[in-house]
């Protein structure tokens, strides 16, 4: 029972996307996946509605995942998968920009990639979201990989996350989300390392001091749909599904654009100091861990491929 | 007043089960015993590790999480053989007796039906979750599942005991355990 | 509104003695069923809502708690605050309030108070001219501040729910906590002061030095977990390991903790965090099934086309939540109000941890109010009465607590000040 036909008699039923997304409600992606779901309706005289659900109110991305597989829900957006090669992209300095990571992801390096997240939960990626790059904010004056030793660092309670941090020195802590904020403000942290965006929206500015743009990750988003949903829908709905949210990603990818130097700003004018780091002594380090994890869980080459091809 | 009863009969054949359950129970304390001490002294080392050693250990956080579902998954079928998990006595504790024994019957059965049908689901759940994997340990999401349905599956013993217990006029089971805080005295 | 099919069979359930965590269980999968959904997704749901560092500290808080009152810590903590106080009329009735007080400082739920300072002062207020009734309303009525001064189960749960920081919500609780205290202590005044049949005893520095030396470590804890979260230490799950390393600690200067004994501890901190713990497996999915209807974005539309005024709704939420908390278990109610109620609080621009402090301090009350009143049972059982005589007896210490309750609604700043101070 994947899609919801109501009594709209003659224009071949109508079909409701429940999508599940983590990413608060006032956030650009959110807004993205709005106006996605807004051009759906329209485009489609209503037969495909979308409904997005934010906050997380559907639970994690994995729970979400569990609802898709059950048939309870179709849809979910956020930045972890459960797919061990597409979590890898949060590691650090694969992609130079976020234009690299999309033309990356749109080509056929990422196809086995979305392929094992059909196998895995049947759910398929019908879009990329970009983010604002994942950077270092701190209590402690950080320019350079020696200003990070022994610097506690509120990371992702993810391996390779970790490894990347102890690579620089620094002392990975795992803090559930919701405590990060308190945790800076407290001290129980001196430092955090999060999407741009997501760090404005938590509010880290009011609790730190500097802003080093090690810019070390362009994590994507995903918007993944369940399969059976997908083929429920007769193929012109489905092409309007896949045109609009091309739509959406490049309206986000130009709204990040300004969000970029708006954040920056604000951050500034709060009296936070913004550091252009030695990203190349901070890759140097880093790096490695990558390429480490890269040959296990992506194969030989594919990282080396990224690289030069892209 | 403890009901003697002869080999052979239904009861001494009910007795025999509750004492083989009073083992299942006996397991089942002990066991939320041991995790409860293991987080509690796992933590506490965290704690020293990061504040006087300074550093990290994120597979603590996974297990501690891991444990908080067995712990409370395995307490609370423990908690049904002895029914003592939260209730609302004040309308039923009105009635008059007879009635409240057939209210403690309904109750059991409603418990066990609940019971059944979440067993039911263990195909599902191992089709939707077994593909699901924690991010940092890569704990299977089934093992956490799997708690809650060795809670379910004893719940449902523990459920069936009491109705046949009640409908035959048996003894309540012996409380495994502890109930009362015992203050030692003497400082 | 089909929800009605799921709320009010749950609500029968839970009054036809089915336990709450159940009640909630089957009244969620009948409902499953019959709208042809699936059912697997109710033990998924249950065990992702377990699967949570921070809850970790809801067992540990309680095991702290235990250990004191199992050592006698809570003895020596009682004579302490006793021996500063016995000069005045009413002096055991002041030590009561002090001593829920400190212990409120190392625990987190009103029972384990009430069980604790309840055995030991209900008989001692007894035998000094205390009526049963007033030694159980004065126990019953301070054990509220546990929940509420930090640590604090009830904030911990609606942290998670409402996704708010818990060590802001913990910063937040504490001056509302010293207004109880205050409140209490007013009352306590009124009610003895002129009564002489009360006996005073001399006040002894000596004395009162003594026993207080002897609860000095005692008397830290509350500092140490207090001071550790705002300073920055640890974190909330960190601070509850620390409080029960503390109290084992504690327990070597006083008497030693037999194995026995300390099994029966551990043994009852672990049922006890089942018995709250498998609510809210249960309740996961009942939220679940509410936020895919968008039930939370009507009821914030509603509430917000009702009333522009924050005050005015925290009026209305506090109505509503007495009258819930007369008849559901805090944690239960909250777990289906809160998600419900939050986003119409954030419309309206009310703070989180704010509406959180306000929302535990009502539903708290619910612990004292018949027929559901938690805590009246406790205190009832040790003072050998009716816990309806208890609630009767008690009606002014209620009315206090109402008061600074209201008084955090209206005057923000009393929870939001701590946690906005920067060091
Ligand atoms: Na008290
Ligand atoms: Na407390």
């Amino acid at each position: 029972a994947c899609t919801s036909t109501s009594g709209d008699a003659g224009s071949g039923g109508s079909h409701e996307l429940i999508l599940g997304a983590t990413s608060a409600g006032g956030s650009l992606e959110v807004q993205a996946l709005q106006r996605w779901a807004d051009a759906v309706a329209e485009r489609s005289d209503d037969r495909l509605t979308v409904t997005i659900l934010a906050d997380g109110q559907l639970g994690s991305e994995l729970e979400t995942q569990e609802a898709i597989i059950n048939g309870d829900v179709h849809g979910v957006s956020g930045g972890v998968t459960g797919v061990p090669e597409l979590d890898f992209l949060a590691a650090a300095y694969i992609f130079r920009d976020a234009d690299h990571m999309l033309e990356v992801m749109r080509s056929d390096v990422a196809e086995p990639w979305s392929e094992a997240w059909v196998e895995q939960s049947g759910v398929e990626i019908v879009g990329v979201l970009e983010r604002l790059p994942r950077t270092l904010t701190s209590n402690v004056r950080v320019e350079e990989p020696g200003d990070a030793d022994g610097l506690d660092v509120r990371v992702p309670n993810t391996e390779f996350q970790i490894d990347i941090w102890e690579a620089v020195g620094a002392t990975p802590v795992g803090i559930p989300s919701q405590e990060v904020y308190s945790a800076l403000e407290t001290g129980v942290v001196d430092a955090q390392e999060n999407a741009l965006d997501t760090a404005y929206a938590n509010a880290v500015g009011d609790v730190q001091q500097y802003v080093t743009l090690t810019e070390h990750t362009y994590m994507p988003q995903f918007v993944g749909v369940s399969v059976a949903f997908l083929e429920s829908l007769p193929d012109d709905l489905q092409e309007i599904l896949r045109d609009e949210m091309r739509a959406a990603e490049e309206w986000l990818s130009a709204e990040l654009d300004t969000a970029y130097t708006d954040i920056l700003e604000e951050w500034e004018s709060q009296g936070l100091e913004i550091i252009e780091p030695d990203v190349d002594a901070f890759r140097e380090l880093m790096y490695p861990v990558t390429e480490q994890y890269a040959a296990d869980i992506w194969g030989d080459g594919v990282l080396d491929r990224i690289q030069s091809e892209f | 007043m403890p009901t003697t009863t002869r080999p052979g009969t239904v009861r001494h054949a009910v007795d025999r089960v509750s004492r083989f359950l009073d083992l299942v129970q006996r397991v089942l304390v002990t066991s939320i015993v041991v995790i409860l001490s293991a987080s509690a002294l796992l933590l506490l080392w965290q704690v020293f590790d990061r504040l006087v050693l300074g550093q990290g250990q994120n597979w603590i956080e996974e297990y501690a999480r891991l444990s908080l579902v067995w712990m409370t998954f395995l307490g609370a079928a423990a908690l049904l053989r002895e029914h003592r998990h939260l209730t609302v006595e004040y309308v039923v504790d009105k009635f008059p007796a007879p009635l409240r024994r057939w209210f403690g019957l309904a109750v059991d059965a409603a418990v066990l039906a609940l019971l059944t049908v979440l067993l039911l689901q263990i195909p599902a759940v191992w089709a939707s979750s077994s593909v699901l994997v924690s991010p940092s340990l890569g704990i299977p999401r089934t093992t956490l599942a799997l708690a809650a349905f060795i809670s379910y599956g004893i719940g449902a013993a523990y459920c069936l005991e009491s109705i046949v217990r009640r409908v035959l006029d048996m003894d309540p089971v012996r409380r495994i355990a502890t109930d009362d805080a015992t203050e030692t005295s003497g400082i | 509104m089909d929800i009605i099919w799921l709320l009010v069979p749950m609500i029968a359930l839970i009054f036809a003695r089915v336990p709450v965590a159940y009640a909630i269980g089957i009244s969620a999968v009948a409902f499953s069923l019959l709208q042809g959904s699936n059912v697997a997704a109710v033990v998924q749901r249950s065990v992702a809502a377990l699967d949570s560092f921070t809850l970790l500290a809801i067992p540990l808080f309680l095991l702290a708690a235990e250990i004191m009152n199992a050592a006698g810590l809570t003895r020596v903590l009682m004579d302490a605050v006793l021996s500063w106080v016995r000069n005045l009329r009413g002096g055991l009735a002041y030590a009561n309030v002090g001593a829920s007080m400190v212990f409120a400082g190392i625990s987190g739920a009103a029972v384990a108070d009430a069980a604790g300072t309840g055995r030991l002062l209900i008989p001692q207020m007894t035998r000094n001219g205390y009526s049963p009734r007033y030694a159980a309303s004065v126990t019953a009525s301070s054990s509220l501040i546990s929940p509420i001064l930090p640590p604090s189960i009830p904030l911990i749960v609606y942290g998670l729910i409402a996704q708010v920081s818990i060590g802001a919500l913990f910063m937040a609780g504490i001056l509302p906590a010293f207004l109880m205290a205050g409140a209490l202590l007013l009352v306590v005044f009124a009610t003895t002061s002129r009564d002489r049949s009360l006996p005073r005893e001399p006040f002894s520095a000596s004395f009162a030095a003594r026993a207080t030396g002897k609860a000095l470590p005692i008397l830290l804890l509350p500092i140490v977990i207090i001071g550790g979260l705002r300073f920055g230490y640890f974190t909330p799950t960190e601070a509850a390991a620390i409080a029960v390393g503390y109290a084992l600690v504690c327990t070597l200067f006083y008497v030693r903790l037999p194995a026995r004994v300390l099994g029966q501890v551990l043994q009852r901190a672990a049922l006890t965090s089942a018995s709250i713990l498998i609510i809210i497996a249960f309740a996961a999915h009942v939220g679940w099934i509410m936020s895919v209807r968008g039930i939370p974005r009507s009821i914030a539309e509603t509430l917000s086309s009702m009333t522009s005024s924050p005050q005015v709704l925290l009026l209305i939420v506090m109505v509503f939540l007495l009258v819930i908390g007369t008849f559901m278990e805090a944690i239960a109610a909250m777990l289906i109000v809160v998600p419900v109620l939050a986003p119409a609080a954030t419309e309206l621009g009310i703070d989180p941890v704010h509406f959180g402090v306000v929302i535990v301090m009502t539903l708290m009350l619910g612990l004292l109010t018949p027929p559901v009143g938690l805590v009246l049972y406790v205190v009832g059982e040790a003072a050998g009465l009716d816990a309806m005589k208890v609630a009767r007896a008690n009606v002014a210490f209620f009315l206090a607590l109402l008061a600074a309750t209201l008084l955090v609604a209206l005057v923000p700043e009393l929870a939001l000040w701590l946690p906005g101070l920067s060091l």
